[in-house]
């Protein structure tokens, strides 16, 4: 009896132990959550809130007694895509898993805000959802400098152009005897300051489109297109520029190939970034090839040149921007570093993918794919210089 | 036109006297006759009473902008038929798009365009302004 009560006593005294210790974890849990700088949000598998932190309160202005029985969305949401929803939800809900975004929301103050968010469902032993967790962080700050900068980058180039637009005509003049007869020294050097000057104006294009893109602003007008239209289009324009070099372009392309929603300007910038560097960095006479093909989902479009390749090593490095092949930098001092990182940006947010295959001193292929589906129609306020 | 000379009469509009300076070299030396406007209300004073062969216009200028001088000068009947090359360094395909769509007759981007594209563009639309 003795023993039987002490034992009973005992496990009382872990029992209590247990909760003690819980109880303490759960009130350091409770108080990193509470304090957290991030918004959290703990909502039944309807949506219905039931639990905020002080974040949500300082981040969207409604108070904990605010937010508790309604749905979230209702406060602050709404703001986003149809189809923006249709995932989120289709990811928790159906597919049980962690969804991971950046949203815009609006303040009760009506104010505009974005921010990341993660919610992720809790599973209970069934597997049935029991609730679901959102943390949000709040990223305007972040978007506003990120914004300022691009704003910077394109104002500065773009006050660039002017100068630089005088130095290109005077110098036109010059070289032209405008100004009186040069001495062939003298053109020589004039010739090489106007090879600088075009650098120059190169530069500030690509980094005036590389700040449009970046900004997130960029107006993407899909038309359905031909692509023996577009290639050919592009072919033409280049046309001038590989018969300087004294290469043989061809051009591999079904006829059938069916028609798709893209955006001309950026498919047609793309190709040329790619093209461009076959023609400069393939040595005078030799081939480059286009081949576009019908995948199941995708069609693909692939440039192999007989050029000089890139190294091995290199090739991780060659979609950022700024970077050429060390190989050939001496050979070719004409270039700015952008097109492909360019041309990766266009070519993945319209649903596709760019990589790069080469061998040092034999050729280099560059592939993108873009969906059969097309791309997405997106108002913005920028475009591409033309 | 109507004026006697068969010379060719160009209006800028160029708010850069550095540019101006330039055009100027270039255009006398090919014997045009230039007369310069700093912004939008000085194409519009200086069309009262001059007649040019073809307008060299900039977008980005104080006052009236490029844009505003298109659509003014293509409501007037008398100054409609003018051609006007948009000479600026807005690049983006959108500026392009809605000069045309003002009914601009040519689109150059000036630090992507050589002088002599210009004076070519100029002699191109002189002679269709003559048939």
């Amino acid at each position: 009896m003795d023993n039987d009560q002490g034992k009973y006593h005992d496990d009382l005294k872990s029992v209590q132990a247990t909760n003690t210790a819980l109880i303490k974890e759960l009130r350091r849990f409770r108080a990193a959550a509470e304090q957290s700088i991030e918004m959290m949000v703990f909502t039944d598998p309807e949506g219905i809130v039931f639990w905020t932190n002080k974040a949500t309160e300082r981040i969207t202005g409604f108070t904990v007694e605010e937010t508790i029985g309604k749905k979230a969305g209702v406060l602050w949401g709404k703001l986003m895509p149809k189809e923006w929803y249709a995932k989120l939800w289709h990811t928790i809900k159906v597919e049980k898993k962690m969804f991971v975004s950046e949203i815009e929301n609006h303040r009760k103050s009506g104010v505009r805000f974005w921010s990341t968010i993660t919610i992720y469902p809790l599973l209970d032993d069934n597997h049935e959802i029991e609730f679901f967790i959102s943390t949000q962080r709040d990223i305007t700050k972040e978007r506003d400098i990120d914004r300022m900068k691009t704003d910077f980058i394109s104002i500065a180039s773009h006050q660039m152009r002017t100068p630089l637009t005088a130095m290109k005509w005077l110098l036109e003049i010059i070289a032209n005897g405008d100004l009186g007869q040069l001495t062939n020294k003298q053109l020589e050097a004039i010739l090489d300051v106007e090879k600088s000057n075009n650098r120059m104006i190169e530069l500030v294009n690509g980094l005036l489109n590389i700040s449009r893109i970046e900004s997130g602003r960029m107006i993407v007008d899909p038309k359905l297109v031909d692509l023996n239209w577009l290639i050919e289009d592009v072919k033409n324009d280049l046309l001038g520029e590989f018969e300087e070099r004294n290469h043989n372009l061809t051009v591999n392309i079904n006829k059938e190939i069916p028609k798709i929603m893209i955006d001309p300007k950026l498919i047609r910038e793309v190709l040329n970034n790619v093209l461009t560097n076959s023609n400069k960095y393939t040595p005078h006479g030799g081939s480059v090839t286009i081949d576009v093909t019908q995948l199941e989902n995708d069609i693909e479009f692939k440039v192999s040149d007989t050029g000089y390749g890139i190294p091995t090593n290199e090739l991780p490095k060659i979609f950022e921007r700024f970077y050429r092949g060390s190989n050939v930098i001496k050979l070719e001092t004409n270039g700015t570093g952008l097109g492909l990182y360019l041309s990766k940006i266009i070519i993945e947010s319209s649903g596709g993918k760019i990589w790069i295959d080469s061998i040092e001193g034999k050729g280099t292929q560059v592939t993108f794919t873009i969906p059969k589906s097309g791309m997405k129609a997106k108002k913005g306020e920028v475009s591409l210089s033309q | 036109m109507k004026n006697n000379t068969n010379k060719i009469k160009i209006l800028i509009a160029e708010d850069d006297i550095f540019l101006v300076d330039v055009f100027k070299v270039k255009f006398e030396s090919k014997n045009f006759e230039v007369k310069v406007a700093l912004d939008g209300e000085q194409v519009i004073k200086a069309l009262k009473d001059y007649e040019p062969t073809v307008i060299l216009l900039d977008i980005l200028m104080p006052n009236m902008d490029g844009f505003e001088t298109l659509k003014a000068l293509k409501k007037n009947p008398k100054w409609r038929k003018i051609p006007v090359i948009v000479t600026t360094n807005l690049s983006q395909s959108s500026d392009q798009e809605k000069a045309m769509k003002l009914g601009a007759d040519d689109y150059l981007v000036k630090s992507n365009t050589s002088l002599e594209t210009i004076v070519k563009k100029i002699l191109f639309y002189s002679k269709s302004e003559e048939a």
